[in-house]
């Protein structure tokens, strides 16, 4: 008796297992169109479109309130949040798409397009365009970014992020110094701000912080651009331009600051967003080029009257270079029309003006929508002001198919080499520019 | 007939029993190692789906051609040996102290166990902050006792980061190898060491003689384990370091991981994976031989 229970047991685990790899099966098939959402498909009976959003973590409620708003304001469609910490969003989204379970709509990156197209997974969002009368009101340059060499668009912007100088006006006035108005006199202003403030024998306080871990790529090419007169990575053939004699001179000054003026702290080879903030907030730092996003960590904690925020200095051909962030809302090629015009709706609504207004409060990005750039809200603050002042160039990271490796291994690893001294400036731009010959 | 039906299921029970660990082993290991081997041998980047093509050992070749993937098996090697040669030494010191009577013997062995038990993450924030160039308390401890003349940044520096992480490793290690050896130390009987007391052997004797015998299969076990679990580490050093400055801490795992996730190049990623089963298993193997030799001499 006691062995064909025994039987009996292995037989229901076995035939579970191997029901359980069956359907797992079959629910790749039903919801090859559908997402990760438990609500997968379109329910046509209570007449509510139900979409999966994933969307970069704001940090508080900000993406949490926009959603719960759209849904009250649009009885027809409900859209389900699942916010995403920024630096696994490529991880996960690619990984999702390539299995065909990604969400409906999703934040994303241009320098991920090339990866999203590769997937078939972006729907080319140009003819919804015409019919969407927020169109007009978008920054034309904003714009221009997010439009591919074919005038095609896959993701609507709604997140900027621009480059500022940031400056610990406390430190500046203890020294008797202006913030710089030019990258000569950056350099010339680190060093006297790098000193041995405590008087204990080391050096505590660095003239400048640099980024040299992951996603530093944005404050190098904006200070390296800035040093050349005619600033360019890539020429008119899109092929990399990297390794010529000026760039490679401008990338020199880059490693000088760490190598040879010693104007940085040591850390400054790994060190990422979180250090860069603490840093700054510390004393550590004395002034940095970072993104706004920074002033909304710091604000709080230092108040206004020990941070400070300029333009980022001109560049050598007199014009601010400027290496902006981007996020933009893209939907899902393979989902149905219904959902797809209903996804439109949505990203379409978190582009226009209210919505871009209530994400930029809390200094999380340049409003990109022209409406607002004089609205006294961001007219009287120091560091949105700041931003659209240096936005005066702005680009972002050239999109190319190679640029997601480039961006998340291949710069890292290479700019730290350079600084730890294993590699000479020319030959760091050498191994830069490889991926794209 | 009826007979030779019976021995027969007889004979096949074991196998049916054996059937649910055998269907979850199949599905969870051999089918994706059988997948990945296929994958190692094709140019398979995640979002290029359709352009998928054989490559035979392409994937191979370029490996042993690429310097990254080099200085990662010379630090894997590096990273595995000092992390198992530290844990084993002050886990079996340890072990020796613990197995000895002392008030507070039973806290100790609790207390012991807290870097075992605690979350990496955990670990990798709080060490993070320790070894922070402009204000971790290592520093400062450091620089006070006259053993810095300026403050440093381990974790940022080629010739440190490696050996900072290591360091982490021994201390979330110790527990493991402390907590096997004092369990085969309590099987050790009592009238073994009055004996040898009797007989007038030394304290090192007595350790060569007895101790290590009746613990030797223990500690070989553990080392394996311990040598595949640490081989295979990817969450320390990735947080950690992220294998920098540079290449400078990166590891074997932690080089696949970057290539699967990062690159999204599954086909290289596969067969980076393949080297590495292939190192392990030879080393496993030969570990095995010295277990059976070693088992063998002690006899």
């Amino acid at each position: 008796m006691k062995r064909w229970t025994s039987y009996g047991l292995c037989l229901i685990v076995s035939l579970s297992l191997l029901a359980g790899c069956g359907l797992n099966g079959q629910e790749g098939k039903e919801t090859k169109i559908n997402t990760v959402s438990e609500n997968k498909s379109v329910k046509k009976d209570d007449k509510k479109i139900k979409l999966v959003y994933w969307g970069q973590d704001s940090g508080d409620t900000t993406k949490k309130e926009l959603v719960e708003q759209f849904n009250k304001t649009h009885s027809n469609i409900e859209v389900q949040l699942e916010e995403i910490p920024w630096n696994a969003q490529h991880d996960k989204l690619i990984a999702s798409l390539a299995a065909q379970s990604g969400p409906d709509i999703f934040d994303g990156k241009m320098i991920w397009l090339p990866e999203f197209l590769g997937l078939n997974a972006v729907e080319d969002l140009t003819p919804y365009l015409d019919k969407w009368q927020g169109k007009n009101d978008m920054i034309k340059g904003v714009m221009d970014i997010v439009t591919t060499k074919d005038g095609k668009v896959y993701g609507l912007p709604y997140d900027l992020v621009s480059q500022i100088l940031y400056y610990r006006k406390d430190i500046f006035q203890q020294a008797g110094l202006k913030p710089p108005s030019s990258y000569e006199e950056l350099l010339v202003t680190a060093k006297k701000l790098t000193v041995d403030s405590n008087k204990d024998g080391k050096i505590d306080q660095y003239g400048f912080g640099m980024r040299g871990g992951r996603f530093g790529h944005e404050t190098w090419a904006t200070f390296v651009l800035s040093n050349m007169s005619e600033p360019a990575f890539f020429d008119n053939n899109n092929k990399a331009s990297f390794t010529n004699t000026e760039a490679v001179q401008a990338n020199q000054l880059w490693l000088d600051l760490y190598s040879k003026h010693k104007v940085v702290p040591d850390s400054s080879i790994t060190d990422s967003f979180n250090e860069i903030v603490g840093n700054l907030q510390s004393g550590v730092t004395a002034m940095t080029i970072g993104n706004i996003k920074m002033a909304g960590r710091l604000l709080p904690i230092l108040g206004k009257d020990k941070l400070g925020a300029v333009p980022l200095p001109p560049g050598k051909n007199g014009k601010r270079i400027n290496f902006v962030g981007d996020w933009e809302s893209y939907l899902n090629k393979d989902i149905e029309p219904e959902k797809k015009e209903a996804g439109f709706t949505f990203i379409a609504w978190l582009s226009e003006k209210e919505q871009i207004k209530l994400w930029s409060n809390g200094l999380r990005s340049v409003p990109v929508a022209n409406s607002l750039r004089n609205d006294p809200e961001y007219a009287n603050d120091e560091f949105q002001q700041a931003a659209m002042l240096s936005l005066e160039n702005a680009a972002i990271i050239p999109v190319h198919s190679k640029m997601g490796e480039w961006t998340e291994i291949i710069w890292p690893q290479v700019t730290q080499k350079a600084l730890l001294g294993q590699y000479t400036s020319q030959q760091m731009m050498e191994q830069l520019s490889k991926p794209f010959q | 007939m009826r007979r030779n039906g019976m021995l027969l299921w007889k004979q096949a029970t074991p196998y049916f029993l054996l059937l649910p660990a055998l269907i979850a082993m199949f599905g969870i290991v051999i089918y994706p190692i059988i997948n990945a081997v296929k994958m190692s041998f094709t140019d398979y980047i995640l979002w290029k789906p359709q352009d998928v093509k054989f490559i035979g050992f392409g994937n191979y070749v370029q490996l042993l051609q690429d310097e990254n993937f080099l200085m990662s098996l010379k630090n894997t090697g590096i990273w595995v040996f000092f992390c198992l040669l530290f844990q084993f030494v002050i886990g079996f010191v340890v072990a020796l102290v613990l197995n000895q009577d002392f008030r507070g013997r039973a806290l100790s062995r609790t207390i012991i166990l807290i870097p075992w038990v605690t979350p990496t993450v955990l670990i990798t924030l709080m060490f993070r902050w320790m070894y922070d160039g402009n204000y971790g308390v290592l520093n400062d401890i450091f620089y006070k006792l006259g053993l810095i003349s300026q403050y440093k940044a381990f974790l940022s520096l080629a010739e440190t980061a490696l050996s900072a992480v290591i360091a982490v490793k021994v201390w979330q290690g110790i527990p493991f190898f402390a907590i096997m050896i004092l369990a085969a130390l309590q099987t050790i009987p009592k009238e073994m060491y009055e004996a040898a007391h009797v007989d007038g052997a030394s304290k090192i004797e007595t350790f060569w003689t007895i101790t290590l015998p009746y613990v030797l299969p223990t500690i070989l076990i553990t080392t394996l384990l311990r040598t595949i679990w640490i081989a295979n580490d990817v969450d320390l050093v990735y947080m950690m370091t992220g294998g920098g400055p540079g290449n400078s801490s990166m590891i074997l795992s932690v080089y696949t991981y970057q290539l699967a996730q990062k690159s999204l190049n599954f086909g290289m990623a596969s067969a980076a994976a393949i080297l590495m089963t292939l190192i392990l298993v030879i080393l496993v193997m030969v570990f095995l031989k010295k277990i059976r030799q070693a088992e063998g001499k002690f006899e």
